[in-house]
């Protein structure tokens, strides 16, 4: 949800209606304990299937975060070997998925950190963003657009910011459930929000009074 | 790209919100579709055997040398100690006096 008036939703409303839980748990590979306790013990082939597995989830996180498709596709890659290296301390206490978006995310805020100054020089261009099945599909060319001016708005904010909009605003988690992603607390997770929101919203105004 | 022209706050908040509710049903590059993704992490993961292999051994590389090392280390020590016992300080004071000498100012 995207809160920009605080009276029509206010913060403490908004993380006791929030989940506690991390976010939407796709289906499980069958036996997945298994999987992952073969991949703990160095089995290749039991993490490619997990990896497998989960790339459609870490696709659709890294997507927010890349610019072109080679880069989304390097992500993918870059996030996936991280999840290997971290394998390690994943325990079955808690749902794999969840510790496996944890990863994910704070692998796609480094990312960002790394390539923020590529990021700030190079045009806005998408020339492999994928064409409507139907070039007259209006409501496709809509939701594009609407993409590429929030990106053109995510791009002022600073890795920190644009990480919690995009979980925040983008894919509605929570605060709880962005806190734990990301690692930060909840009360640096709002007030960086609250900031980030005004930022973009002052960078709207400016790109609409320069239309 | 096509936004309402919109002066005021309010409604160039109404305006964003809207924005960020329909960029948020838009997959930038669509389903995932990576073809080689499995072959690139094989290749990927061999890289990072190799790669873990090798910190591996310099590691195991560097304990044998190191035991390797010990009676040389222990030699060297036991010929400095013969070539200069003679001339090494007795106490904290003459050690302080004698390695105030080499400083470049003079007390």
């Amino acid at each position: 949800m995207f809160y920009l008036e605080p009276h029509r939703r206010h913060p403490v409303v908004e993380v006791m209606t929030s989940s506690p839980d991390p976010g939407p748990v796709s289906e499980a590979l069958p036996d997945e304990a298994a999987w992952i306790d073969r991949a703990q013990r160095g089995d290749e082939d039991a993490f490619v299937t997990l990896a497998e597995h989960y790339h459609g989830r870490l696709w659709a996180t890294a997507s927010r975060y890349a610019r072109s498709r080679p880069e989304l596709e390097d992500l993918v890659q870059d996030l996936t070997i991280k999840i290997w290296r971290g394998l390690g301390s994943y325990r079955s206490d808690a749902p794999f998925e969840h510790w496996l978006m944890r990863v994910a995310v704070r692998g796609c805020y480094d990312f960002l950190r790394k390539h923020r100054r590529r990021r700030e020089t190079e045009v806005a261009e998408h020339p492999d963003r994928p064409d409507p099945a139907d070039p007259t599909d209006s409501r496709f060319a809509e939701r594009r657009d609407a993409w590429e001016l929030c990106e053109q708005l995510l791009a002022e904010l600073d890795p920190k910011d644009r990480v919690l909009i995009t979980l925040l605003d983008l894919e509605e988690r929570g605060v709880r459930e962005t806190a734990k992603l990301t690692g930060w607390s909840e009360s640096n997770v709002k007030v960086r929000a609250h900031r980030a929101r005004k930022k973009m919203r002052i960078a709207f105004e400016e790109l609409n009074l320069e239309r | 790209m096509k936004t309402p022209d919109t002066r005021t706050t309010g409604e160039s908040s109404d305006s964003l919100e809207n924005t960020i509710a329909a960029a948020r049903q838009h997959a930038p590059f669509g389903e995932a579709r990576d073809l080689g993704f499995a072959t690139r992490l094989r290749s990927r993961l061999a890289e990072e055997k190799r790669g873990a292999s090798l910190i591996e051994s310099i590691g195991a590389w560097s304990w044998r040398f190191s035991f390797g090392w010990l009676p040389v280390l222990i030699a060297v020590g036991a010929f400095l100690l013969l070539t200069h016992g003679a001339s090494l300080p007795s106490g904290v004071a003459q050690l302080v006096t004698q390695s105030a000498e080499y400083l470049p100012v003079a007390f």
